[in-house]
């Protein structure tokens, strides 16, 4: 065991009280610039919540892949930053709160296509006047809405002038209707939540009884969790993300979100571990070839989103199928084509080259940049996939960017409460030693 | 069990003595041919010149008629078995390059060998497309170069890219284990006394003297060559996969094509890996070195592997209900229930329901059950490309172009052939190569490890 080290108290320290502030003043801007947007576009801004949310959401699972995951493969290096991920996946409790207005008001704008198809199921044998007042009024609005948005028919015919579903909707009933995805959305979260906590409890508990049979706990549940973990993150982001456009499908869906995920977090570690160990919070022993770690880490992953949106990409462009294809050229049309090709750019091309080097990944203030770059990005690929399926023309304004600010005080406002209230090293970790001795080469 | 996790696990077992692992790895070299290991170089040299042979007299003298490839099936069993030995070749390169990026030390006992694995594995699998070309004489048509002939070929064909993609990974794999035997050869030239022997590994040791210098460039040099080795781990696989997603076959065109055969190929080499390594730790008497929680970790990896795999399986079929694509649902429940349900249920039952019995540490560490997982795991993944190639093309948009695929022998007896190649090269590998890298090992031999703290290891 190590000898007794005396931790800064994160509780007590000006880096919480100048985190408190930013992260409210963030949160305010941000919300001050989103009302307009709802005033001006409803879909507009449910479009660009559901980026936030999807966002939140992936750094939060993330970081829950990595707890479980460093447990199973008995990870060493990553011991002494273990808490900072755990802190982070703090945020899927917060994603399952912001899902809520989505549940309540935002499905008939984001998933007007098919929710209520299974409305016409039961209808469709009766005629159209036997709807209750309150569905006709939702439907109405739906149409509206959708009438004042939608400026041209998509090649693919879904967005007819009736919001009626066509026969490939219909089909898709059983898996898309109301009850199921909000079914769905309590199971994956009961899921996610009840994992988090479990390995919350016994690694917070271990700060105060050295015994290690926390430490088996965690890694027993590690292996049978990531498995009903990739199951669940996989239909999750084909529920709030590919059933957007519910025409299209994607087998590789569930993997692309996935790949974001791991971006995502290993991004906000990096960022969080910095900021701690820099401002002296965490173990005095640790060594800059932590911070290594982390770069691999996120280059790693940046890579593995590169490969699965390409490969995703390459297969539907070379087969050329109008039922996959209108997806990519949604992307492609009414000015989006620039978007998609800085997304390449701005998200792979320069970050691979930037990361590739070892320096980088040694240097707090540079990996700090690469891991701030990198998290614009991966909600830059969240806008790209999300706000096309508007079917709006390109009118990027900088009211957008209210939820980019929401998004960035509320990932500082969980991390600073949830820093404040944890022991930020797991001093009494079997591991801790063997990974502060971690070295790179 | 209870394991201390504040300890490293010794990754060597009963000795500390550097001299015994040279002992040990060179004995195969050293000791005069043992009666085992003749018979096992008889038995996969006739397996290749009488099988394989015979079924070689027959393509060139007949054509590729003599298979069983078909009208609608006319990709069968070449296809099938060049993306089975591919993908068993990927397991090498993954051991070698990926996790010494991760660096897992307990990959040195065991990555010599499986990158061994994947050269024999690569060449044999390169038979298949070279021969279903149907003039393998005139292979070299397949690279662009400027001809009188005007032939150029056709770059927007993933079979080109194949060309690229498995000569690029082979290239580069071979020179990562030729780095990697170099400081070996140079130690079996300075213990042979061979005349013979000395004269080989002086050439093939390039002069080596273990100089700090030397140790130095090799480091480097090693370190890159598993950077370029890990995008070829993934590029290999995911260009196999796109020979048949790019198509308009229901059941081939899948976005999930990549990753999945990746994945699928990680799972088929660490299988035959296991195979193998069971055996020779056995007969070389390297059970220490090639020890029981190396077998676990490499039964962990194949379970890990299988349930991707599994994930692809349910995710594919999913999607097919989900589309809405008429086609694409009838390929899949044709598949599960259809005249190939046979061969489906056998791939779904050894790639995914038998590696479950990994979940038990009992079982994990039970070597003759991880042998039969191992062998099933390469059953069930041969037939996996199996169901994919076959399956997906005998029911054509079609229906009078239905048809039955049914194998000729001569399909059969290339297949032996082609284990009798493979294994030939590998007992060879053994014969006059360490099979264990013998520097590697000394560096993680209990109390060789540097230590960052005055040596206060516990």
């Amino acid at each position: 065991m190590s000898s007794k080290i005396q931790l800064k108290d994160y509780s007590k320290s000006a880096t919480h009280k100048s985190a408190k502030l930013i992260g409210g003043v963030l949160m305010a801007v941000g919300a001050m610039c989103v009302v307009p947007v709802m005033a001006e576009s409803a879909s507009r801004f449910w479009h660009g919540y559901l980026i936030m949310y999807m966002f939140l959401l992936s750094i939060g699972l993330g970081a829950l892949f990595f707890i479980a995951l460093d447990y199973l493969v008995g990870a060493k290096w990553s011991v002494p930053i273990r808490r900072v991920t755990e802190i982070l996946a703090g945020l899927i409790p917060v994603a399952a709160v912001l899902a809520i207005p989505i549940l309540l008001g935002g499905m008939d704008h984001l998933y007007s296509h098919w929710v209520h198809a299974a409305d016409y199921a039961h209808h469709e044998v009766k005629a159209d006047e036997h709807k209750t007042p309150k569905d006709a009024v939702k439907d109405a609005h739906a149409k509206t809405e959708h009438k004042k948005e939608e400026h041209k028919e998509d090649s693919h015919g879904d967005a007819s002038e009736h919001h009626a579903p066509d026969k490939i909707i219909m089909g898709k009933v059983p898996y898309l209707n109301k009850g199921a995805f909000v079914f769905r959305y309590f199971a994956f979260f009961a899921i996610w939540i009840a994992g988090w906590m479990y390995f919350r409890k016994n690694s917070l508990a271990q700060d105060n009884d050295p015994d290690q049979k926390y430490t088996k706990a965690n890694t027993t549940l590690s292996a049978p969790f990531i498995f009903i973990f990739g199951l669940t993150l996989s239909m999750a982001a084909i529920d709030w993300i590919m059933s957007l456009e519910p025409h299209w499908f994607s087998t590789m869906f569930g993997l692309y979100y996935f790949s974001g995920c791991l971006v995502t977090a290993s991004c906000c570690i990096a960022i969080y571990t910095i900021r701690l160990k820099e401002g002296g919070f965490l173990h005095p022993d640790m060594k800059s070839d932590t911070y290594y770690s982390i770069g691999l880490m996120m280059f790693a992953f940046n890579v593995f989103w590169a490969y699965i949106s390409f490969s995703q990409f390459v297969l539907i462009w070379y087969a050329n199928l109008p039922e996959e294809t209108f997806w990519y050229i949604a992307r492609a049309d009414k000015g989006w084509m620039i978007f998609s090709i800085f997304l390449m750019i701005f998200h792979f091309v320069i970050p691979f080259f930037a990361l590739l080097s070892r320096t980088i990944k040694t240097r707090p203030s540079r990996l700090m940049f690469m891991a701030k770059w990198l998290l614009l990005a991966q909600i830059f690929d969240l806008y790209w996939a999300i706000m096309p399926a508007a079917r709006l023309d390109v009118n990027f304004s900088f009211l957008d960017l209210g939820f980019i600010a929401l998004a960035a005080g509320i990932v500082i406002t969980v991390f600073d409460r949830g820093a404040a209230k944890t022991q930020l090293v797991p001093l009494n970790d079997p591991r801790l030693q063997m990974g502060l001795d971690f070295r790179s080469h | 069990m209870n394991i201390d996790y504040s300890k490293h696990v010794s990754l060597v077992e009963g000795t500390t003595n550097l001299r015994e692992v040279d002992d040990v790895i060179a004995a195969p070299m050293e000791n005069p041919n043992n009666p085992r290991f003749l018979m096992a170089l008889f038995v996969s040299v006739s397996l290749m010149v009488f099988c394989g042979g015979t079924a070689l007299y027959n393509l060139l003298g007949f054509g590729t008629g003599t298979w069983g490839n078909q009208n609608p099936v006319m990709w069968g069993w070449p296809i099938v078995n060049f993306v089975f030995w591919v993908g068993i070749g990927h397991a090498g390169t993954l051991i070698s390059a990926i996790l010494f990026l991760m660096r897992q030390t307990w990959r040195n006992s065991i990555a010599r060998f499986a990158e061994a694995m994947t050269i024999f594995a690569v060449i044999t699998a390169l038979v298949f497309p070279l021969l279903h070309t149907g003039r393998p004489w005139l292979a070299h048509y397949l690279l662009p170069y400027p001809n009188e002939r005007a032939l150029w070929v056709n770059f927007r064909s993933p079979l080109l890219w194949d060309v690229f993609a498995v000569s690029t990974y082979f290239t580069v794999s071979f020179f990562f284990w030729y780095v990697g035997l170099i400081p070996d050869f140079a130690t079996m030239r300075d213990r042979t006394t061979h005349k013979v022997k000395k004269f080989v590994y002086s050439l093939l040791s390039l002069g080596w003297r273990f100089s700090n210098r030397h140790w130095q460039h090799y480091e480097r040099a090693y370190l890159i060559l598993a950077g370029l080795c890990t995008p070829l781990v993934l590029s290999v696989h995911s260009i196999v996969s796109f020979d048949f997603a790019v198509s308009l076959i229901p059941g081939w065109h899948t976005t999930i094509f990549p990753p999945y055969f990746v994945a699928g190929a990680i799972f088929s080499g660490f299988a035959m890996v296991l195979t193998v390594l069971i055996i020779v730790r056995k007969i070389f008497y390297m059970e220490h070195i090639i020890t029981l929680n190396h077998l676990e970790r490499m039964a962990k990896v194949l379970m890990a592997t299988g349930l991707m795999v599994g994930y692809a399986y349910s995710m594919e079929f999913f999607i097919a209900w989900y589309s809405g694509v008429e086609a694409e649902s009838f390929i899949f429940i044709n598949r599960a229930f259809g005249p190939y349900a046979w061969a489906y249920w056998t791939m779904i039952a050894c790639n995914v329901v038998f590696p479950q019995i990994f979940w038990f540490k009992k079982l994990r560490r039970n070597i003759p059950v991880i042998f039969v997982i191992s062998i099933t795991t390469n059953i069930g993944m041969w037939f996996e490309r199996f169901v994919i190639t076959v399956t997906s093309l005998h029911r054509d948009y079609l229906p009078s172009s239905w048809g039955y695929f049914t194998p000729t022998v001569y399909d059969g007896l290339l297949y032996l052939g082609s284990f009798g190649l493979f294994f030939t090269g590998v007992i060879l590998f053994a014969r006059f190569a360490p099979v264990v890298a013998m520097a590697e090992l000394k560096a993680v031999v209990d109390g060789a490890q540097p230590s960052h703290h005055g040596g206060d290891h516990e």
